[in-house]
């Protein structure tokens, strides 16, 4: 199973990552002793592992960011914090004739104007103020510890939920896809295809299939991959 | 497998042939419901036709793999005897969606945070004082995807949800690649990079949990970490080879799909 695995081009990744992993397994962790009878070394891993399990749950790490942006809301509001907005724009330049002067469009009446093309051959961009956007004023911070902020906060509870994008989308999908899956439908198809395909390739297959999975559920997004 | 699953997967394929079919035609004959004015070949390339519209099929592509994969499951369960009554399939939906309750509770407090953020105008002061920064950097455009790509990642440790994270990210990251020239497909392209790599190697991946249990099968002594760190290796050449293909593409100039440029330029 293993040689058929460098088969296809993008299978080689799982197979080098693959063998690095079998060379640390020859050494062990986890054909060692068992945690308890020996002090375990403090490796990186081990604090990724300790830090992981301190952190608080997603939720309320979503929590803790709605008050820190309350509070940052409130600083930048009363430090009078402001930003203009930008937008690209293609630098253009006249286009002249062969005299020099510029050529006039003759339906608007106005000089025509090209791109200007930068080295690479594409045209080429400036930054400017994008006036179209908030009446052409800078935004500045709006507070949500003022009144109308925290009532802001408070009665628009319900609407940022229901209109919250992936929500809807995640659920009506998961009502047909939770339901082919639980009905057996999916699991009969991921053996049927294990069953069929020559054990030379199961590897390749099995990746296949990951991938396959992953793209259907990602199609409506999953709660944590 | 036995002869009954066999049985209840032909018809099920039966159906899902018969659906795709069906779909397939209300998207291409003309005058059938996901048909779209501009003909066939519209129909077919999915290009947006306005800024904010898409092809009919495009438009309601959630509900229609609803029914493509809700079909075949039914005509499954009732071929293999999981559903005999209608009572069963609410059944199997009722247990579908008490799975999804943390992301209920997820999506609850994550909007809360995105709608506050908006109405603070932190989100565009954040994007277009970003954008403008990156600009007068002058990094390179790779050299910002690279960057993209380890935030998300980093990110990716704390929350997991990749749609929840995307609707953090992108109000902010899309304007402000875009001032640089890097056009939003370009940006998501390494957002799901990101988003990827490091799903295996998180304590806060809910699935992890079950990952760990298969693996106890085979190694009852090992525990979180020994999974965490045998997959590390997994995520530290996932991150470099598909950022480097990412890199590569980029160089050689493709466009990442129909309609899909690498930079952004205005109109």
């Amino acid at each position: 199973v293993r040689d058929s695995a460098g088969v296809v081009a993008g299978l080689g990744v799982v197979y080098l990552a693959g063998s690095g992993h079998a060379a640390r397994q020859q050494k062990g962790p986890y054909m060692g002793e068992p945690p308890s009878t020996r002090r375990p070394k403090r490796t990186l891993l081990d604090w990724v592992e300790w830090i992981g399990n301190k952190l608080p749950d997603p939720a309320l790490l979503f929590v803790i960011g709605a008050l820190l942006v309350m509070a940052i809301s409130a600083i930048g509001a009363s430090a009078g914090w402001s930003v203009q907005a930008k937008r690209l724009e293609v630098v253009t330049a006249p286009v002249l004739d062969e005299a020099g002067l510029p050529v006039v469009d003759t339906e608007t009446g106005l000089p025509r104007v090209e791109p200007v093309l930068g080295e690479d051959g594409r045209p080429q961009t400036r930054l400017v103020e994008d006036l179209t956007q908030n009446n052409g004023q800078p935004f500045t911070a709006r507070s949500l510890l003022s009144a109308d902020g925290l009532y802001y906060a408070i009665s628009s509870m319900v609407d940022n939920f229901i209109n919250f994008p992936p929500l809807g989308i995640v659920l009506v999908g998961m009502l047909g896809i939770g339901l082919a899956e639980r009905s057996g439908f999916i699991g009969a198809v991921l053996k049927a295809v294990m069953l069929v395909v020559p054990k030379r390739l199961l590897t390749p297959t099995m990746v296949f299939l990951g991938i396959m999975s992953s793209l259907a559920t990602r199609a409506t997004s999953r709660p944590s991959g | 497998m036995t002869s009954r699953e066999w049985n209840g997967l032909g018809w099920a394929v039966l159906v899902v042939t018969l659906v795709s079919g069906l779909l397939v035609a209300a998207a291409v004959v003309p005058g059938w419901p996901l048909s779209d004015s501009r003909g066939p070949l519209g129909a077919i390339s999915g290009v947006a036709r306005a800024p904010d519209h898409f092809d009919r099929w495009v438009e309601s592509i959630v509900p229609l793999l609803f029914l493509v994969f809700l079909l075949p499951g039914v005509v499954y369960g009732v071929a293999t005897g999981v559903i005999r009554r209608g009572a069963d399939m609410a059944k199997l939906m009722v247990e579908s969606m008490a799975a999804m309750a943390p992301i209920i509770v997820l999506s609850f407090f994550a909007a809360q945070f995105i709608e506050y953020f908006k109405y603070s105008h932190l989100d565009k002061m954040l994007a277009y004082s970003g954008g403008t920064m990156l600009a007068e950097s002058g990094l390179s455009p790779s050299a910002l995807i690279v960057a993209f790509i380890l935030l998300t990642a980093t990110f990716n440790l704390l929350i997991g949800s990749m749609s929840a994270k995307y609707s953090m990210f992108a109000p902010i990251f899309v304007p402000m690649l875009m001032l640089v020239g890097i056009s939003p497909e370009l940006t998501q392209c390494a957002y799901r990079i990101g988003d990827s790599v490091t799903n295996v190697i998180t304590p806060l991946n809910a699935y992890l949990v079950i990952i760990l249990v298969v693996m106890q099968k085979y190694a009852p002594k090992a525990g979180m970490g020994t999974l965490i760190s045998t997959m590390l290796p997994y995520t530290i050449v996932f991150t470099v080879v598909w950022t480097a293909m990412l890199l590569a593409w980029m160089a050689l100039g493709l466009e990442l799909g129909p309609g899909g440029p690498l930079t952004y330029t205005p109109q």
